[in-house]
C-alpha cells in the first residue's frame, strides 16, 4: 500500500481530521464531476459531495482498502443525487429514476470515465508544487511562452521543467495508470504540449 | 468496482501503448458492445482528456476541505467514548498484564503463517459407504474401485466420481468433511462440481438414482450442477431444501448462523420449506431464519458470497463480529471481543484468504482505532 493510501484509510477509519485532507485530495473533485451528470443542472454538485465527506466522517465504518472506499464514496454520491431528484420533484426525476440503477451499465460507464480520468489527476496532482503549476497550465492550453510570462521566468526553465515533471511522473509513479502520460518517446501528453 | 477498476487499467494501459496480447483481447472483448466502444473513443480522445481534467482542476478541493475542518469544529457527542473506556481501562490493564507476564508480544512471531500458507494441509476426511474413513491429502493420491463399479479417485482439483447411473434399490452414502482452516473440491458422478468451504460437511450418494440427485450439506459450499432435466438436483440444508434445474449457487448454512443463506449465480432454483416454495432468479439471496422459519429473498451483490471460493474474503458494511467468526473459521481462531460493542464496527473491503493472519489484523490495526493481540491460537479484540 502507498503512502497516501494508508493516510486515506488512517484518515476515514480514525477520524483523524488532518489525514482527512488527503481524502479530499484524492475524491472530492471526481465525485463532483460523476454528481454533476446527474444534477449538475438543478442544483450545486459541491454541496452534495460535501454532505457525503461530512457523513462519512460521521459515520462509524472501516475500511480494509481503498477500492472499498472509492465504491463506498461512488454509490453514497450517486444515491444522494437520486434522492435529491425525487425530493425535488425535478423534470429528469421520473426518467432517472425509472431508468437508472445503480448496477446498471450506462452507470458503469460513467464510473469508468471518472475513475480513468481520476487516475490522471491524482497522478499529476502528486508532482511537485511548481511542476505541477506547469503541466495544469499547458493542460489548460497555455503555450511555452504564456506560462513563462505568468510565471515570470524564461522560456527553457518552463521546458526544463516541463521535462523534469516528465521524469518525475516516470520515475516516482509506479502505477499504470501514470503510463499513459508518457508515449513511447518519453513525453507527456504530446498533444498539449504543442 | 473490481471490473471497472480493470477496464480503467487496461484503458490506461492501451493508450500508453503496454497492453499484452491477453489484456488486448479482454479490452477486445469489452469494447465489443458499441456502448462501450464510444465510450473508449470519447475518453481516450486528447479533447476529452484536456476537458476532463480541466474540470477537475476547476473544483477546489482545498476549500472543501477548508469548509469541511470548520463544520466539524463544532463540538461533536464523544462522551460515549470516554464513558466505554474508562469502563474498560481495569480490563485492558488486566489483560496487558496477562500478555506481558507470559512475554509475549504480538505480531513478533507468526505462529500461523505456515498454515495460513497451506490450508490445504488439513485432514480433509471423506467417509465411504461402510464406514471406512480415508483420510484426503493434495500430495497424497487417492484410487477407490468399489464393488458396484464406481470409481473414486483424487486429481488436482480434489475428488472425483465417475461411473454410470445404476439403479439400485440402495444408495450408498459417502461423506466428506473439511475442517477448519480446509477447503475442497469434489466432483460427484454426475459431474457435478462444489466447492465446499472450511468447517463443511457435504452427504452424498456414489451415484445417483436415476429420477432423482439429492444432496446433504453443513457449513458453506459452492455449486456448479450438471444440467440434467430428468433427474432435479436437490441439496438438503437443515429443514430446508433447494431444487435446483442446472445451475451456480452458493449455500451459507453454518450452524452457529441463525440463518441459511442461498446465493443464486446463474440458473434457476427453489428454496422448500414444508409447503413454502421460494424461487431465485440470479442475483437474488434467499435467507431462511432457523428461529422463526421465515423465508425470504433480496437482491444482493452475489461477488460478495462467492469471493471465497477465488481466494478472498469481501465484506460490504459487515461487522467485526461477523468477520471474525469467518476467520475463526478460516485459520482456526479463538475470537475474544474485550466489549460488545467492538462486535457492531463496520467494515468494508477485501482480504486475501492466503494471507496470514497476522497479515489481516496489522493492516487493520494500522488504519483503526482498535487493537488485535495474538496469543497462541487466541485473539483478543480491544480500543486502543
Amino acid at each position: 500500500m502507498q503512502k497516501d493510501d494508508v493516510h486515506i484509510l488512517e484518515a476515514v477509519n480514525k477520524k483523524n481530521s488532518k489525514l482527512y485532507k488527503y481524502v479530499y485530495t484524492t475524491y472530492y473533485a471526481s465525485l463532483c464531476r460523476y454528481a454533476k451528470r446527474f444534477v449538475g443542472d438543478i442544483c450545486d454538485e459541491e454541496d452534495l459531495v460535501q454532505e457525503i465527506f461530512v457523513k462519512l466522517w460521521e459515520k462509524e465504518i472501516f475500511f480494509t482498502n481503498l477500492k472499498a472506499l472509492s465504491t463506498y464514496l461512488y454509490r453514497s454520491v450517486y444515491n444522494a443525487c437520486l434522492i435529491y431528484i425525487r425530493d425535488h420533484k425535478a423534470e429528469r426525476s421520473s426518467e432517472l429514476l425509472d431508468v437508472q440503477v445503480y448496477e446498471s451499465e450506462d452507470n458503469e460507464r460513467y464510473l469508468i470515465e471518472e475513475e480513468y480520468f481520476r487516475q490522471i489527476y491524482i497522478a499529476i496532482n502528486n508532482l511537485g508544487t511548481q511542476r505541477k503549476t506547469i503541466i495544469l497550465m499547458s493542460l489548460a492550453g497555455k503555450s511555452n511562452e504564456e506560462i513563462a510570462t505568468e510565471l515570470n521566468i524564461s522560456i527553457n526553465t518552463v521546458k526544463t521543467l516541463k521535462r523534469r515533471a516528465y521524469n518525475d511522473l516516470r520515475n516516482i509513479l509506479p502505477l499504470p495508470a501514470f503510463f499513459l502520460l508518457l508515449n513511447s518517446s518519453g513525453y507527456l501528453f504530446p498533444n498539449l504540449l504543442h | 468496482m473490481d471490473r471497472i477498476l480493470k477496464i480503467v487499467r487496461l484503458l490506461h494501459k492501451y493508450k500508453a501503448g503496454k497492453l499484452t496480447p491477453e489484456e488486448y483481447a479482454e479490452l477486445q472483448e469489452w469494447l465489443s458492445p458499441e456502448k462501450n466502444r464510444i465510450l473508449a473513443e470519447k475518453i481516450l480522445s486528447d479533447e476529452r482528456e484536456k476537458e476532463a481534467l480541466e474540470e477537475l482542476t476547476n473544483y477546489d478541493s482545498n476549500r472543501a476541505y477548508h469548509q469541511f475542518t470548520q463544520q466539524i469544529s463544532r463540538p461533536r457527542i464523544q462522551h460515549r467514548w470516554w464513558w466505554v473506556a474508562a469502563m474498560l481501562l481495569p480490563l485492558a490493564i488486566a489483560i496487558a498484564l496477562f500478555l506481558k507476564i507470559d512475554n509475549n508480544t504480538i505480531f513478533t512471531k507468526d505462529p500461523f503463517a505456515q498454515q495460513s500458507e497451506t490450508p490445504a494441509k488439513v485432514e480433509v476426511i471423506l467417509t465411504l459407504g461402510d464406514g471406512q474413513k480415508v483420510v484426503l491429502e493434495k500430495d497424497r493420491p487417492v484410487c477407490i474401485r468399489n464393488i458396484s463399479g464406481i470409481m473414486i479417485h483424487t486429481d488436482s482439483s480434489g475428488l472425483v466420481y465417475q461411473g454410470e447411473v445404476i439403479e439400485k434399490e440402495q444408495l450408498t452414502y459417502n461423506e466428506v468433511y473439511v475442517p477448519r482452516r480446509g477447503e475442497y473440491t469434489l466432483q460427484l458422478s454426475d459431474g457435478t462440481r462444489i466447492f465446499l468451504n472450511a468447517d463443511s460437511r457435504l452427504k452424498y450418494p456414489e451415484t445417483f438414482k436415476k429420477d432423482c440427485r439429492e444432496v446433504e450439506l453443513s457449513g458453506e459450499g459452492y455449486f456448479e450442477v450438471t444440467k440434467d432435466p430428468k433427474r432435479p438436483f436437490f441439496v438438503k440444508v437443515g429443514d430446508t431444501k433447494i431444487c435446483v434445474l442446472g445451475t451456480a449457487f452458493n449455500v451459507n448454512a453454518y450452524k452457529e448462523i441463525p440463518e441459511i443463506k442461498t446465493t443464486l449465480i446463474s440458473g434457476k432454483v427453489n428454496i422448500v420449506y414444508q409447503d413454502q416454495t421460494l424461487e431465485l432468479i440470479p442475483g437474488e439471496q434467499s435467507r431462511f431464519n432457523k428461529n422463526d422459519a421465515s423465508l425470504q429473498k433480496e437482491r444482493v451483490n452475489v461477488s460478495l458470497y462467492t469471493a471465497w471460493k477465488d481466494g478472498l474474503f469481501k465484506f460490504e458494511h459487515e461487522n467485526l463480529e461477523h468477520i471474525m467468526m469467518i476467520l475463526e473459521r478460516w485459520y482456526d481462531i479463538q475470537v475474544f471481543f474485550e466489549s460488545p460493542h467492538l462486535k457492531e464496527y463496520l467494515f468494508s473491503g477485501d482480504l486475501k484468504k492466503y494471507d496470514t493472519i497476522e497479515e489481516h489484523l496489522k493492516m487493520l490495526e494500522m488504519t483503526t482505532n482498535i487493537h488485535f493481540t495474538i496469543q497462541d491460537h487466541s485473539v483478543f479484540i480491544s480500543n486502543k
